[in-house]
């Protein structure tokens, strides 16, 4: 009877072993959720120093028309050094170093001329003034009058320096704060709301609307190639535009159907949901500039809270004055809104005279929406610093996806993390560190063409926070997030509930058989 | 005189600016007709007909005999309102803005109204509108590249040009047409579909794989444009069809190396209602706010024993000058039951006819409790508005054409626009309006049995579900020619996956010569001429048939095979399930020698269902049988084994028996105790 108890217990315990340390393991293997081996560590450092290893060297060339060889050796020589001073003084919380080259010796040819940084020191009657610049989209260069460097050499200089890094490379430290504070805005037009996220293909549409139904007609045509073209070749290398226009009639975006419309009801009352919808362009993100005149039911006067007014524009070198009659509001992140005052004619016909001011001020909507910056002297030195500010912001946007990766991996221990989302990781990291290094060596050496280099870098850095991005909302990922475990024990419990039981039966009736074993003993 | 006695007597000014208005209208005649005005009508001759006919269906508003003219009279009301614009400031304009002569764009729109047998009214809308030109294959993206929009909706045209679409086609069709009674199907069938959704359309591509990938893009933009479930247009939906559907033209091909591929799909059944009907609005230039389409309210037109919605777009590029344009042609056709609508227009909610009410036919016995309803009168008197419930606002504005509405009736019907009070008639029934007022139509007639006569059906079709005790189903198909000359046809069916075609049991089952009643003894290689059959895979393509029969006259022809069906899986049944799943119509295309193309019904096919809480029960179920046998087995093994000695021992010292007689012991001891105590 007792070799007979042993074995029984022998059984019971293999049993049990069994169940426990084959069977149990095996289901926790087999039912347990895939948590690919993020490197989080790694993250987190990145996380506590976002822009630490970013050293940023930039190269401007000075252009000085107005002294010798030598002495514009020792200009160059002042500048830099005050520019460096400046830039000790200034704590912005990033790397940054300028480089200040001679625009003669380093022979730039027409071509690196439009992709570099330039400053021009000419001749003038004011001393230390900026010249405006009368063809909007050409300039490539800024241009400053001197009358006498010599009477305040050092005040000079220091101007000269501030001109540098505040309006041609747009260093300054309220500039880099400006990126480094927020990891979502880039600017002030995209902290306001106003600008768009940067995206490569954008459409843009020029619509004309009506209130009424009479034939309409405007030479978009010809306004388009004078405004549009120019400035869709300036940034070509950052954005690609698909360009439409259309005539939509009866609609005045229900502007007809409040009497009393003002400027402050104008939000409420505007219905733009039915013009420029995304049925109508395959680019994720589209802009309009749309020329709403209001239905004749508005009344004889037309819209009251448009007042009739004039505006100067130039025609050749002379300043015109013209009376228009309409009003332009800038809608954050759609485009441009034109509410003329009073209705269109039957056959009505927009010429290039009256489309003209409209799509001035349209293009400079335009740069502004694109978070491009419209306060500017030059739009090319606008871009050169607009290209930078999307590097760097891409490269804080991709920490910070990286960064909300891993807190949600920590946070929902229950859900899945893919391998190919540690791919992703790994892939963006190797981009940043790929932008990192081209960011550190440009500049170094002299003649770079700055253009070729940026756009290489907003691209990768675009293609870094898609990447991201696709490690964050990765499908397979998100999916299982709410895979409940209350849903496993339901599935197995049917099966491992009656095993258990007749295990933990097993074991009692072989205590007890134990306790009568010794009984009998006894 | 009456006019005067209207108008307040304060306001002398007003009363001599509308006199003056008023005979102005006399003088000059508002021009409708593209022909000789033949009638002009007065309101008072209008009154009188009205009061001369036993009216049944008149407009109490505009026709009311007693209202003579008042000023709640809207003609009256417009003319007001001029005298006040006269008195306030005129329209201020601004002056910046030039105008330009001819400023005119492609577009034309026409509505045809025709009246059926029965009291019934088919109406029919058309609209045209051409893009502005452009050349092929020049890249968006280029700095001087734009693309100009007029009056081509821009949303049809993003789908078109993304996706090398020569030509496009969807249909919403909904309702019973009664061919037998009504004739041909409008435009010979090829602007209507079968009842639920079709589409189906040529894509320039460099393959199959490339096309299908643009063909799914465009369903499921078309999905969310139309709010359809086009969406769920997939692989096992989509066919190639061989003949049926190929545009009888040279279609451009903008790329030399690529190919046209033709691919079709529809949703039997699918609901067609107003999220259909506005979207088709919101792409006409006058978005229903002048024109013909103003008439287009949803209630009205989907309110309708038959309904279909259309839109086909088409590449044409013109050879000699090397750009191309694209055609769009919208279509919605509706037929109305004229009595019914008008008195559900009056009545929403229904109530019984009064007795008064009540048209009993005299020849029987008839009194205030027995009455037996006479058919529908034949005398008539309606307006348009009556029906759609608004008038005609204007003409579209942006057309070097005219909107133009056309009634194809017989001569017993009077045919009259109205507009301000006055009516007009001409002689092909046919109106241009060409003035920006309210207009309407106006029928009358003696006998609405009369009706234009309309060709002939050609071939009647019908298909049904067969069922037997052996476990396969059939399909049979009925061809029916009524015409004294033999018909080639040609027949596309597209059937899904889950039904297994047995193709060699297609037969002719029947053949009947229909004037004689003799049989014919046909073998379906006399009748089939060219049979084209793409069989299905399991979830990847539907069964794909396509043959080209030929009916003799006066004869009718039933063609049947089996089929069986196939089990789904557990998650490819709908909520639904047990409703059944709907079976696309059959195309059936008239050859010659005039084409026609008609639908046969949807069927409804209905699979077994499984029980859908059965994984559940399969897990319980297994895990009992588990449980049971791993607890015998395990007992087995680790219970103890004794003799049956051994088993009566223990059992002597601690069975039940045992524990009872201890027990007893124990109580009738203490019993015993407390007795001696």
């Amino acid at each position: 009877m007792n070799n007979n108890y042993k074995l029984r217990l022998f059984v019971l315990f293999s049993y049990l072993s069994v169940f426990f340390l084959l069977g149990v393991p095996l289901w926790y293997k087999l039912t347990t959720i895939h948590r690919a081996d993020l490197p989080i560590t790694y993250i987190k450092e990145l996380v506590d120093n976002k822009l630490n290893d970013v050293h940023l060297k930039l190269p401007i060339y000075v252009d000085s028309q107005i002294n010798d060889i030598k002495e514009s050796a020792i200009l160059l020589k002042d500048i830099q050094s005050e520019i460096n001073d400046i830039l000790g003084k200034n704590n912005a919380g990033l790397d940054i170093s300028v480089n200040v080259l001679d625009y003669v010796k380093e022979n730039l040819d027409s071509k690196n001329e439009n992709a570099n940084q330039i400053l021009k020191i000419v001749k003038g009657d004011n001393n230390l003034k900026m010249v405006e610049n009368r063809d909007f989209f050409s300039s490539t260069a800024t241009t400053v009058e001197v009358n006498d460097l010599s009477t305040d050499y050092q005040k000079s200089i220091r101007e000269l320096s501030n001109i540098i890094l505040n309006n041609i490379l747009g260093v300054n430290a309220k500039n880099i704060n400006t990126v480094i504070a927020s990891t979502k805005d880039i600017n002030d037009g995209e902290k306001t709301g106003v600008s768009i996220p940067y995206i490569q293909d954008i459409h843009l549409s020029a619509i004309l609307l009506s209130g009424d139904g009479d034939a309409l007609g405007w030479d978009i045509e010809s306004s388009m190639s004078k405004y549009i073209t120019p400035l869709r070749e300036m940034l070509s290398s950052v954005y690609h535009f698909t360009v439409d226009s259309d005539i939509v009639y009866y609609n005045d975006l229900n502007l007809h159907s409040q009497h009393a419309v003002n400027e402050s009801t104008l939000a409420h009352i505007l219905d733009i949901s039915e013009i420029s919808t995304s049925d109508e362009y395959s680019e994720q993100i589209g802009l309009t500039l749309a020329i709403v005149f209001p239905s004749r039911e508005v009344g004889n006067n037309g819209l009251e809270f448009i007042k009739p007014k004039s505006i100067e524009k130039l025609d050749g070198s002379e300043k015109v004055s013209n009376d228009i009659n309409w009003e332009k509001y800038l809608i954050p992140r759609w485009g441009s809104l034109i509410i003329n005052k009073y209705p269109l004619k039957a056959n009505s016909y927009l010429d290039e005279e009256f489309l003209h001011p409209i799509m001035h001020k349209f293009s400079i909507d335009l740069l502004e929406i694109l978070g491009i910056g419209s306060d500017m002297m030059s739009p090319y030195n606008s871009l050169h610093m607009f290209k930078r500010s999307v590097v760097l912001r891409n490269l804080l946007k991709s920490v910070d996806t990286l960064q909300s990766l891993v807190r949600l991996t920590e946070s929902f221990k229950q859900m899945a993390v893919p391998e190919q989302v540690l791919a992703d990781v790994n892939t963006a990291i190797g981009i940043r560190y790929e932008i990192i290094n081209k960011i550190n060596h440009f500049g170094t050496s002299n003649g770079i063409n700055n253009n070729i280099v940026w756009d290489e870098l907003v691209l990768l850095s675009n293609k870094l926070v898609t990447v991201c991005e696709n490690a964050f909302f990765d499908n397979e990922m998100v999916q299982q997030n709410f895979f409940p475990d209350e849903h496993k024990t339901a599935v197995y419990f049917p099966f491992l509930g009656p095993i258990a039981m007749v295990l933990f039966l097993g074991i009692v009736n072989m205590i007890k058989d134990r306790s009568h074993i010794v009984d009998s003993i006894k | 005189m009456v006019i005067i006695s209207n108008i307040p007597h304060s306001s002398s000014i007003k009363v001599i600016l509308l006199c003056f208005i008023f005979i102005l209208g006399f003088l000059v005649p508002i021009s409708y007709a593209d022909e000789l005005v033949e009638t002009h009508i007065q309101n008072k001759e209008v009154e009188d007909v009205v009061k001369n006919n036993d009216v049944k269906y008149e407009s109490k508003t505009s026709f009311d005999p007693s209202s003579e003219i008042d000023v709640t009279d809207t003609s009256i009301l417009t003319s007001l309102d001029n005298i006040e614009s006269v008195k306030s400031t005129e329209q201020v304009w601004d002056t910046n803005i030039k105008t330009k002569d001819n400023l005119y764009y492609e577009f034309d729109e026409s509505l045809k109204i025709t009246p059926l047998k029965s009291n019934f009214l088919l109406s029919s809308f058309n609209f045209e509108i051409n893009s502005t030109k452009y050349e092929p294959g020049v890249s968006s993206n280029g700095f001087d590249e734009y693309s100009h929009y007029t009056v081509f909706p821009k949303s049809i045209n993003r789908i078109i040009r993304q996706n090398s679409v020569r030509e496009l086609h969807i249909r919403f069709t909904r309702g019973f047409w009664d061919a037998d009674s009504w004739g041909r199907i409008p435009y010979d069938g090829f602007k209507a579909g079968g009842s639920g959704v079709e589409l189906w359309s040529v894509i320039e591509a460099s393959s199959k794989k490339v096309a299908y990938k643009k063909w799914k893009y465009v369903a499921n933009t078309l999905s969310g444009m139309f709010c359809t479930s086009l969406n769920f247009v997939d692989a096992s939906k989509t066919t190639y069809p061989y003949k049926s559907f190929i545009p009888d033209y040279d279609v451009p091909l903008f790329d030399g190396k690529n190919q046209l591929f033709v691919m079709r799909a529809a949703l039997a059944n699918e609901n067609v209602c107003t999220e259909n009907l506005t979207p088709l609005l919101k792409l006409l230039p006058t978005k229903s706010r002048s024109g013909i389409s103003t008439l287009l309210d949803g209630h009205k037109v989907f309110d309708s024993y038959w309904h279909s919605l259309s839109i086909d777009v088409k590449t044409i590029c013109e050879e000699e000058s090397l750009v191309c344009y694209d055609n769009l042609k919208a279509n919605v056709g509706v037929v109305m039951h004229v009595p019914n609508t008008i008195q559900r227009n009056r009545n929403p909610i229904p109530k019984p006819v009064t007795g008064e009410g009540l048209r009993c036919d005299t020849s029987k016995y008839h009194d205030a409790y027995e009455c037996f309803p006479l058919p529908d009168n034949f005398e008539t008197i309606f307006l348009l508005s009556d029906l759609f419930g608004k008038k005609l606002q204007g003409s579209n504005l942006i057309s070097n054409n005219p909107s133009s509405v056309c009634v194809e009736a017989s001569k017993d019907w009077k045919i009259l626009i109205e507009s301000n009070g006055e009516f007009f008639g001409t002689q092909s029934n046919c109106f241009d309006l060409t003035n920006n007022d309210k207009n309407d139509i106006y029928f009358e007639t003696k006998n609405s049995s009369s009706i234009v006569r309309r060709d002939n059906v050609p071939l009647f079709v019908s298909r049904s579900i067969m069922s037997n005790s052996i476990g396969r189903d059939g399909l049979r198909t009925v061809f029916r020619n009524p015409t004294n000359s033999a018909k080639s046809v040609l027949y596309f069916e597209s059937l899904p996956w889950f039904m297994k075609i047995y193709l060699s049991t297609l037969i002719v089952e029947q053949a009947i010569d229909t004037t004689t009643g003799m049989k014919f003894d046909f073998d379906i290689k006399d009748v089939l001429s060219t049979l084209k059959y793409a069989a299905a895979s399991d979830r990847k393509r539907p069964n794909q048939i396509e043959y080209e029969i030929t009916i003799p006259p006066h004869s009718t022809i039933i063609l049947s095979y089996q089929f069986e069906k196939n089990l789904l899986k557990y998650s490819e049944y709908p909520p639904d399930a047990n409703h059944g799943f709907e079976i696309e119509s059959a195309v059936v295309t008239v050859k010659g020698p005039t084409k026609y193309q008609s639908r046969t019904s949807t069927l409804l096919l209905v699979l077994p269902t499984p029980d859908f809480s059965m994984p559940y029960n399969v897990i319980i179920l297994t895990s009992t049988i588990m449980g049971l046998i791993f607890g015998t087995v395990f007992n087995l093994l680790v219970k103890r084994v004794l003799t049956l000695e051994d088993a009566e021992r223990i059992r002597a010292v601690s069975g039940p028996k045992y524990k009872l007689k201890k027990l007893k012991e124990r109580l009738l001891s203490r019993f015993g105790t407390n007795k001696n105590a």
